[in-house]
């Protein structure tokens, strides 16, 4: 988990950041107020009634009872369409926050590995869309709904608007009373429940390897015994942890007969109307209710607002302003002093690279592997910014280049392409229309690429072979008519006979290409990297 | 699936029967408590506007206070003991579950074995929100209903009616049609947000590969029709939810509007008693509020059935390598394994077909071929994971079915594609080959694994602690775990899936020098599917489709 706000300093980011976040509040607590209302109006009016049988007085029952129907019409209402109002306005907050988070993943401007990445994005996002349309709804009615209760007692009967409002008051002391020593030892013990958990997880998990090692009847007998030890060591913390809500539990019930007492006690002297004590009556167990509410989604809040930190950490740091326009001819590329930044590697270990590609012609990056080869086309396609030095188009910094723009005109294939399609015209194609299906299979021809526009791939392009698929993903850049092609061995692990077709189509492409390769290839120009000196292993 | 019964699941909850029990009664003690705070106050209130003695209204505050207290301390009480009977359940549940998985994998759960681990690792968690959810809000429900009808039955039979009508709408209508439209929708949900953690998964892995062509466009069109697909799903969950609302609210509105109806005509008629005027309303009030907790619980009842039949299935599942019953031959001395025109078949699928291959001392065997070809499938036969349809596989001169699983294992090594990392230490996790093995010797192992470097990093070396799937390794850094491991382990023969994946030419070339090396008085055989790591061997398997 990592660092948690207070609740309002999140909601305040959130509302900053996403602004139905707002709305979708407001809505949430409306419909929860306006709920509250008509519980009160349906206790005084259901009051009103049995008070008024009771006395024998004359009265109107069809229209009071008329009257209780159109509230509970109006409540059937509110019910009905809470849930899908709250759902309606968190949507769009999830919306734009995961589509923030996927441009930060696009634009890499996140650290930590894939799988968090990946669980930030669905489960983290998934969070702060429950606390949003749950939580803190609940948190602000919590605080709502005993006040305005509270108000309405004071102002019927203020013995029970006091009785409940030092209930309400007591609360919070009761709990840090009782709660407080629990609370150390009790993260301790579901720290230790949660391992066990993992440790289920692991074995689980791990069983081919435990078995492997002729290791996994061992483990399958200790978890057996680690289990029954933690059940009596955690029940033990457990029956002091949840006085908590015992006292919560316990204040509210005594709370209502206490205020049930006193208002049979002033009745009996008179001093009090049947109306107006039941419907006080009627009311005391609501007071409570949204507080049980909130103290039960309590646990679930605290990944939410880890979660939502996380998340708008990640979203919060937005690009910078937009950027010169991309070149629309086939443009002069030129390396001044430019170094790569390899990770775990002292900068000066890589030698400084002062080289011009010429507009439309072909240069060959060359050099054994591990010197940054992959790296350099990787800052050149834009993903990366070098350690040292610039890369200059057509005398424009790259850096200065609105990135998406650069991108348009930009085609890379890294040296294990990923081919997402159902089929090869989907795969080809990426979702673009102006490219004719003629266009496609001819690309695919020149790339002695034999495959039907509709065939199924599979997934990641499972059904080709690896050489087929880098023949693909070469096709894909290819059809994109690119000013600039960065190729990161494109022949790696494909037979003499089509290594030599797809170097003699690359060669004739228009466009101004860098090429990373291990092999010589026919290029105007050879850039060679050293190797170097220190290597640290 | 229907007819598989829960089984591990029923044993589990037997085990802790005395703990239910204990909490179905703390359960019922609430509802009957809530039911009779809420008669005994109206009662009292109506009777004390009556202005009788003091004393006549002694009785029903003294019930006040007693019910208030008793509802405290048996929801105290319902929650302890439903924990305490979870805790246990979930105990025995994870140690039965274990123990039925062990035989199964890693050849046993079909294609996605991961997936399928996964998917077992949740059912189990499921069985806790059974009892702390489920189980015990029925329970409670049933009791406060059925006391409330007796209570309005004795002052009315059409006022026990008119409540009875209102609880199995609640209780039972509306429950049944959120489980019917809520399950739907919430599989539909669940559907297309594994596609979208998929996405996702793509987007983070391999987003460049689209970004760098200038398609990102279609990335975020992909996203969205997702996020469509999802809120398409989840609005009809939530209007679902909101129907079940609505008619829990109607009803509970219609059976109060009744109820008030009949007391107030029967106190005019003079046939009912007049204190008793306010009791059924607010006993409805009560009873109805605890009956509408049953809809939520209803809807992951469905869920964590499923989950219980699929933990059930499992125990069920056909055990892929069965050890022979009696003695079995010595095989300790055991140096080669031979495979004899082995064929694998997955359903109607063939994996693999009719290979013949031997691992003798002094091999460094290269098996090559295209994905899904079954070189993982040849590799677990050989480490007696799974047992061909045809052909046998042998330790020495014994077939393979009469050792024991172990014993294959004491000779026979593999190192999977991905080795696991556990929540523990680096040297808890190499120590899982040889729990005996001192520092210096796990020291040794990670250094001719290639592991230096990774170790010079880690805060508290050897014993840093790593953690399962999320462990920060690098995948190149787990599989030369999973080779120190191997090295600890020391046995003759060894089989390597992958050991190359993720690393660079130079680092991959060093790794199988080392492995040569190694094993030069045992056998190796090195699965991959790069060309270079052929380099090595002393000879070559490419294998071919089995079709």
């Amino acid at each position: 988990m990592s660092r948690a706000e207070s609740p309002s300093a999140l909601l305040r980011r959130l509302c900053a950041t996403s602004p139905m976040a707002r709305w979708s509040l407001i809505g949430a607590v409306a419909s929860g107020l306006v709920a509250l209302t008509l519980t009160v109006a349906q206790a005084v009016l259901l009051a009103h009634i049995l008070a008024l049988a009771f006395a024998d007085q004359e009265h109107h029952l069809a229209s009071d009872l008329f009257l209780l129907g159109v509230i509970t019409g109006l409540r059937v209402i509110v019910a009905l369409v809470q849930t899908p109002l709250g759902i309606h306005v968190a949507a769009p907050v999830r919306r734009d926050l995961r589509r923030r988070a996927v441009r930060a993943v696009l634009e890499h401007r996140v650290s930590g590995g894939t799988d968090d990445t990946v669980q930030l994005c669905t489960r983290g996002i998934d969070a702060i869309e429950t606390y949003l349309a749950g939580y803190v709804p609940a948190l602000v009615l919590a605080v709502a709904a005993p006040v305005g209760l509270i108000g309405w007692m004071a102002m019927t009967d203020w013995l029970s608007a006091a009785i409940v409002g030092a209930t309400i008051l007591a609360l919070p002391i009761f709990m840090v009373l009782l709660g407080l020593e629990a609370k150390a030892k009790m993260e301790e013990r579901w720290a230790e429940q949660e391992k066990l958990a993992n440790y289920f997880g692991d074995v689980a998990a791990g069983m081919a390897t435990l078995k492997a090692h002729n290791r996994s009847s061992h483990a399958v007998r200790t978890l057996d015994d680690v289990g029954e030890a933690l059940q009596t060591s955690t029940m033990t913390t457990l029956r002091v942890a949840f006085l908590s809500s015992f006292a919560l539990e316990l204040l509210a019930s005594l709370a209502t007969a206490l205020v049930a007492m006193m208002l049979g006690v002033r009745l009996l002297g008179g001093h009090m109307s049947l109306s107006t004590a039941l419907a006080v009556l009627i009311v005391t167990p609501e007071v409570y209710l949204p507080l049980r509410r909130a103290a039960a989604q309590f646990h679930a809040s605290s990944d939410g607002v880890a979660a939502a930190t996380a998340v708008l950490d990640l979203v919060s740091e937005e690009a910078a302003a937009e950027g010169r326009p991309a070149p629309r001819n086939l443009p002069v590329i030129e390396f001044r002093n430019a170094r790569p930044a390899i990770t775990g590697r002292e900068h000066d270990d890589l030698e400084a690279l002062c080289f011009t590609i010429p507009a439309g012609r072909t240069t060959a990056l060359m050099g054994p592997s591990g010197v940054g080869k992959t790296t350099l086309l990787r800052c050149l396609a834009g993903f990366e910014p070098l350690a040292h030095g610039e890369i200059v188009v057509d005398g424009v910094p790259l850096a200065q280049i609105d990135a998406s723009a650069w991108r348009a005109v930009v085609a890379w294939v890294p040296q294990d392409p990923h081919v997402p399609g159902a089929t090869v015209r989907e795969a080809l194609l990426l979702g673009r229309r102006d490219i004719t299906d003629d266009e496609l299979r001819a690309t695919l021809r020149s790339l002695d690429l034999d495959l039907d526009l509709d065939r199924p791939l599979g997934d990641d392009g499972g059904s080709l072979s690896a050489g087929q698929r880098r023949r693909l993903a070469l096709a894909r850049a290819l059809v994109r008519q690119p000013l600039v092609l960065i190729l990161d061995e494109p022949t790696a692990h494909l037979d003499a006979a089509s290594e030599e077709r797809i170097l003699d189509v690359l060669s004739q492409y228009p466009a101004t290409t860098l090429v990373a390769t291990h092999r010589s290839v026919p290029a105007d120009d050879v850039v060679t990297l050293r190797a170097p000196e220190r290597f640290g292993v | 699936m229907s007819d598989v019964t829960p089984t591990p699941v029923l044993d589990a909850l037997r085990a802790e029967r005395r703990a239910l029990a204990r909490a179905v009664g703390a359960g019922a003690l609430v509802s009957l408590a809530t039911i009779g705070l809420a008669a005994t106050s109206a009662w009292l209130i109506v009777r004390a506007a009556q202005r009788p003695s003091v004393l006549s209204l002694t009785v029903p505050m003294g019930l006040v206070q007693l019910f208030a207290l008793a509802k405290a301390v048996g929801r105290y009480g319902e929650r302890t003991e439903t924990h305490r009977a979870a805790l246990g359940a979930m105990a025995r549940l994870r140690a039965s579950t274990a123990a039925a998985l062990e035989p199964l994998l890693p050849a046993g759960l079909g294609p996605s074995t991961r997936d399928a681990v996964d998917t077992v690792i949740g059912d189990v968690e499921r069985v806790q929100d059974l009892l702390t959810s489920v189980a015990a809000p029925l329970a409670a429900a049933g009791i406060a209903g059925v006391a409330t009808v007796v209570l309005t039955g004795m002052m009315s039979l059409l006022a026990g009616c008119t409540v009875a009508a209102g609880l199995v709408v609640v209780g039972i209508f509306a429950p049944v049609l959120a489980a019917r439209a809520g399950w739907r929708n919430e599989q539909r949900a669940r559907e297309v947000h594994d596609q979208l953690v998929t996405l996702l998964d793509d987007i983070t892995r391999h987003g460049d590969d689209i970004v760098g062509l200038g398609e990102s466009n279609w990335l975020y069109g992909r996203l969205a029709q997702l996020e469509n697909a999802f809120d398409h799903a989840r609005r009809r969950r939530a209007w679902a939810q909101g129907l079940v609302a609505a008619l829990t609210t109607a009803a509970t509105g219609v059976t109060l509007i009744v109820l008030t109806t009949l007391a107030v005509r029967g106190v005019e008629a003079g046939h009912w008693h007049r204190a008793l005027v306010a009791v059924p309303s607010l006993l409805a009030i009560a009873a109805l509020e605890l009956a509408s907790t049953v809809a939520p619980a209803v809807v992951s009842l469905r869920g964590d059935l499923d989950a219980a039949r699929r933990l059930g299935a499992l125990a069920k599942t056909e055990v892929p390598v069965r050890d022979p019953d009696g003695a079995t031959p010595d095989v300790s001395g055991a140096t080669v394994v031979v495979a004899e025109n082995v064929r694998v078949d997955f359903g109607t699928h063939r994996v693999l077909g009719d290979v013949t291959t031997e691992l003798v001392p002094g091999d460094v065997v290269c098996v090559r071929g295209r994905s899904g070809v079954g070189k993982t499938t040849l590799a677990l036969l050989l480490a007696d994971f799974l047992r061909p349809a045809h052909g046998r596989v042998s330790l020495g001169p014994d077939p393979y079915d009469t050792v024991r699983a172990e014993q294959v294992r004491e000779r026979v090594g593999l190192v999977d594609d991905e080795p696991y990392i556990f929540h523990t230490t680096l040297a808890a996790n190499l120590r899982v080959a040889r729990p005996d093995a001192t520092d210096e010797e796990l020291l040794h192992a990670c250094e001719r694994a290639g592991l230096a470097p990774l170790l010079s990093t880690l805060p508290e070396g050897l014993a840093t602690p790593l953690g399962g799937r999320r462990d920060g390794l690098s995948g190149g850094e787990r599989r030369r775990v999973g080779l120190a491991r191997e090295f600890l382990a020391q046995r003759p023969l060894v089989i390597l899936d992958e050991p190359t994946e993720g690393l660079d030419a130079q680092g991959a070339a060093t790794l199988l020098r080392t492995v040569r090396d190694v094993y030069a008085d045992g056998a190796v055989m090195i699965i991959t599917h790069r060309e270079d790591d052929c380099a090595v061997a002393t000879r070559e398997i490419t294998l071919v489709g089995a079709d």
